[in-house]
């Protein structure tokens, strides 16, 4: 039981984490498998060493720089455009002029227009220090950085120091086309955000190619394994093994699936609207939405594989219900057909009496009536109903004693009026042979005992007589000796027979009155002291300081208790010590002995409590093994529980009663 | 020499009865059914106890118990396989004197024998003529006598032990009333008991071994089960 119970615990936990792996991994899992198609799927991506040096990436770059440096130019044309601070440098050789846009964060630049003493760049003005050779070496510093000067491009990017050539003829393209340039510099900061977007994509995708095989493999098994758990720990909870079906469980399957395909959908629609929205809170809702997803997936799972485990997924569908009705109906025609024609002639009249009555206020009146009176018959059949249900009712409260009318009973009530009263007479013909059939084994077993008596009393009496007259050798009096023995036991076992068949029979007048608990074991732990101290039992009597009542008869407690002390003193290991205590609980009180038996107790508590089975196998000791069965039943009599626990060689009786 | 009438249907019972009670002296009268024992006692004035078996054929015990005691007061001891409460109070109800189950242990029935018979005989015993009075308690024929410390039953002196005396001279002392072991503790001790001992239980078994023919269907100190125990008032 305590295995069992550690080992659902355990299941349970085990549930639990996995609930929480799962989308750990899941998320490695396909981002790894994501990854592994991004990287693959491309060349170029495969062959970089990093963002900066992809194909794409120089593309892009390019594009947006070309466009860019338009922008720039439209600055030097337009020197009314903002800009914040301008500082007077050398230029090649001629006096020039720099200009710091600094709102401008984009990827750090230097253009240098040395025809026109013109330099601008976005790296931060410090006052009075920056020459432009200073803004070279802060450029190359920089993780990605652009210096044009004389449409010539120093970068650190290898890729688009290849496109170099390209670019000086970009270069002079734009130099042509200056004056046409109307591109603002409205939300430039976007390039860099969007690179850096997919800069962070191609990196983590990078890195997961890296060690994708083992990734995949790892997120893979445990991902298996958490599902398995899950699936096994579903709906094991509580005490017993059972499964647990809550109102969810309930809910027709279709339903089920309906409101999961509808979350699917409203996902669908949530993740559909992210497109537009900047990155980082594309990725909170998208969190939110995982983790709330997950729970409704969770639930879902749950709810289906308790089905399936409960046998109850397809009994849960709405289609199986129809049909099984439309079955249940079928198999039970007999009743159903007669219903379902009723409910037919009951329409068709009710419907006819309706159209009639549009225009008829005498059809109205009639329509009533009939409504009135198919609710009596209704009503009738419903009494009729109740009868047959008083009956049963009776019948099951032990009452056999019971007659209904078949005349008044019409159809299937009348079949079932029918068979009432015969099991109803049936029943109670049972209980009564059953009462006379026990008194009989009782009253038999008596005089059977009598008439044993009346013999054995003569065999005892010449035994005795025997044993006073010389015996002519040692064996004969050896002999007397057995005989006097087994005519002892045959004479105590017809007495206990007797005992023992009015005490289970219940045909035994008790004289209920309030007995004290402590006087009752103190008065017979008094009587049994010699026989103990003969074996060499030492009783350990462990009673309350308060007086305790029940209500009980004294002999026959006296009797019960004068078998477990006998009990004991009989089968009880010599030299070893009797426990016997009193525990008073809230209400009720335990009366308890412990002792060490002497025998291998190798059977059951139900076996020894039977009449005629002993602790030991043979059968060779006093004691007819009767005095628990005996014990058992006067101890319910008197209302008491009497209870024995069998542990090794611990011997135990407990003998509860309710505190008077 | 008293006559003892024995009447049971089992021969060789009645012959048992005969070897025991012909070595106590008595001479015995036997007979095997109630009519025969019926015709005995009308027939004769000299028997002084009647032993009477109950199951018997022609007439029962019961019934011969009955029309014996319409004119005579000899003692009857029922003797019957019959074990149950109420078989011995019908007994005891229809002029049985004392009532004996069988198989019954020889002993027992001789004790109660020679008990019944004195008193019948001896006109009053020596319990009739001793009077309670200062120092001396007695019910039926247990008497003690605190002057002396002596303890005589059915006439026979017991030795007690002086603890197993001062119980049971204060039982008697305080006859009828039931005590239990705390208030006896108290009593006899003057000083109060422990919750777990089964001290005054010993004694009272002791004393019971001592006074009673049966122990174990004590005439004079009864135990009430879970209540006490008592001395029973006997006039």
């Amino acid at each position: 039981m305590d295995l069992e119970e550690n080992k659902l615990s355990k299941r349970r936990i085990l549930k639990n984490i996995s609930y929480i792996l799962i989308p750990i991994f899941l998320v490695i899992f396909v981002g790894t498998i994501a990854s592994v198609i991004f990287i693959e799927s491309n060349q170029d991506f495969k062959d970089a060493e990093n963002f900066y040096e992809t194909k794409w990436f120089s593309y892009e770059f390019f594009d947006d720089i070309s466009r860019y440096t338009a922008i720039l130019e439209k600055i030097n044309i337009n020197t009314d455009i903002a800009y914040d601070v301008q500082e007077n440098v050398n230029i090649g050789n001629s006096d020039g002029r720099i200009y710091y846009l600094t709102e401008y964060s984009d990827i750090d630049f230097l253009f240098v227009n040395p025809e026109e003493g013109i330099a601008i760049t976005n790296l931060e003005h410090t006052m009075n220090t920056d020459t432009i050779e200073e803004i070279k070496g802060y450029i190359k510093n920089s993780e990605v950085y652009w210096n044009v000067e004389e449409g010539n491009v120093d970068t650190n990017i290898e890729n688009l120091k290849i496109e170099n050539i390209k670019y000086k003829t970009q270069y002079k393209e734009i130099e042509a086309l200056k004056q046409n340039m109307y591109t603002s510099l409205n939300s430039d900061d976007s390039y860099y955000t969007h690179y850096m977007e997919i800069k962070l994509v191609y990196d983590i995708a990078k890195e997961l190619y890296k060690i994708s095989v083992p990734l995949i493999i790892i997120s893979g098994i445990i991902l298996i394994f958490s599902v398995i758990s899950v699936i096994a720990g579903i709906g094991r909870s509580g005490k017993n093994n059972k499964i647990n079906l809550n109102w969810y469980d309930k809910v027709p399957l279709e339903i089920v699936i309906i409101i999961y395909f509808l979350g699917i959908l409203l996902n669908v629609a949530i993740v559909a609207d992210l497109s537009y929205s900047g990155i980082l809170y594309s990725i909170i809702i998208c969190i939110i939405d995982f983790i709330l997803f997950y729970i409704f997936s969770i639930i879902t799972l749950e709810t289906i594989v308790k089905r399936i485990k409960t046998k109850t997924l397809l009994k849960s569908t709405i289609i199986y219900f129809i049909c099984h009705e439309i079955k249940k109906t079928y198999t039970n025609r007999k009743v159903t057909t007669k219903v379902i024609l009723l409910f037919l002639v009951f329409s068709i009249i009710l419907f006819t009496l309706v159209a009639l009555a549009m225009d008829s206020a005498f059809f109205v009146l009639i329509l009533i009536g009939y409504l009135f009176a198919v609710l009596w018959l209704l009503i009738q059949a419903a009494i009729k109903f109740n009868k047959v249900r008083e009956a049963v009712k009776s019948i099951y409260e032990g009452n056999t004693n019971i007659h209904l009318n078949e005349a008044e009973m019409k159809g299937v009530l009348k079949e079932l009026t029918i068979y009432i009263n015969d099991i109803a007479g049936g029943l109670s013909n049972a209980i009564n042979q059953s009462l006379k059939s026990e008194r009989l084994k009782t009253e038999l077993i008596t005089n059977v005992s009598h008439d044993i008596k009346t013999p054995l009393t003569s065999i005892i009496n010449y035994v005795d007589l025997l044993k006073k007259e010389k015996m002519p050798n040692e064996k004969c009096t050896e002999y007397l000796m057995i005989l006097e023995n087994k005519s002892q036991r045959l004479k105590k076992l017809t007495e206990d027979l007797i005992e023992a068949s009015k005490a289970s029979s219940g045909n035994i007048k008790l004289n209920i009155e309030k007995i004290n608990v402590n006087e009752l074991v103190k008065q017979i732990s008094g009587e049994f002291e010699d026989r103990f101290k003969a074996k060499g039992l030492e009783e350990i009597l462990t009673l309350p300081e308060e007086e305790i009542f029940i209500n009980a008869d004294g002999r026959y407690m006296y009797r019960v208790l004068e078998n477990i002390y006998s009990n004991a003193a009989k089968y009880a290991l010599e030299n070893t010590r009797v426990y016997m205590d009193i525990i008073p609980k809230q209400k009720t009180v335990v009366i308890q002995m412990k002792n060490i038996s002497k025998e291998k107790l190798n059977i059951s508590v139900d076996e020894l409590m039977q009449r005629f089975v002993r602790g030991e196998a043979s059968r060779n000791t006093e004691g007819s093994g009767l005095g628990l069965s005996i014990a058992n039943s006067l101890t319910e009599l008197q209302g008491g529980k009497f209870h024995i626990y069998l542990d090794g060689d611990l011997f135990k009786v407990t003998i509860g009663f309710e505190k008077a | 020499m008293y006559n003892i009438l024995v009447c049971d249907d089992e021969k060789e019972i009645v012959d048992a009865i005969e070897i025991y009670l012909s070595k106590e002296g008595y001479n015995i009268i036997k007979a095997y059914n109630g009519k025969e024992a019926l015709k005995i006692v009308q027939e004769r004035d000299d028997i002084h106890l009647i032993i009477l078996d109950i199951m018997m054929p022609v007439l029962d015990g019961i019934s011969t118990a009955n029309l014996i005691r319409k004119d005579k007061s000899i003692p009857i001891i029922m003797l019957s396989a019959k074990s149950e409460d109420y078989d011995k109070i019908a007994g005891l109800n229809n002029g049985a004197d004392d009532y004996v189950t069988k198989p019954f242990n020889p002993l027992e029935l001789i004790a109660r024998v020679n008990s019944q018979i004195r008193r019948y005989t001896m006109l009053g015993t020596i319990a009739d003529k001793v009077q309670e009075g200062k120092n001396i308690y007695k019910t039926g024929e247990l008497i003690i006598d605190d002057n002396t410390k002596q303890v005589t039953v059915e006439g026979k002196e017991v030795k007690l032990t002086p603890t197993e005396y001062n119980i049971l001279k204060f039982l008697t002392k305080n006859k009828g009333i039931v005590y239990s072991i705390e208030q006896i503790y108290e009593n006899v001790w003057e000083e109060e008991s422990y919750a777990a001992e089964n001290i005054i239980a010993v004694h009272i078994r002791h004393i019971r071994e001592k006074i009673e023919i049966n122990p174990r269907e004590p005439k004079y100190l009864k135990v009430i089960w879970g209540i006490g125990y008592k001395i029973e008032k006997i006039n």
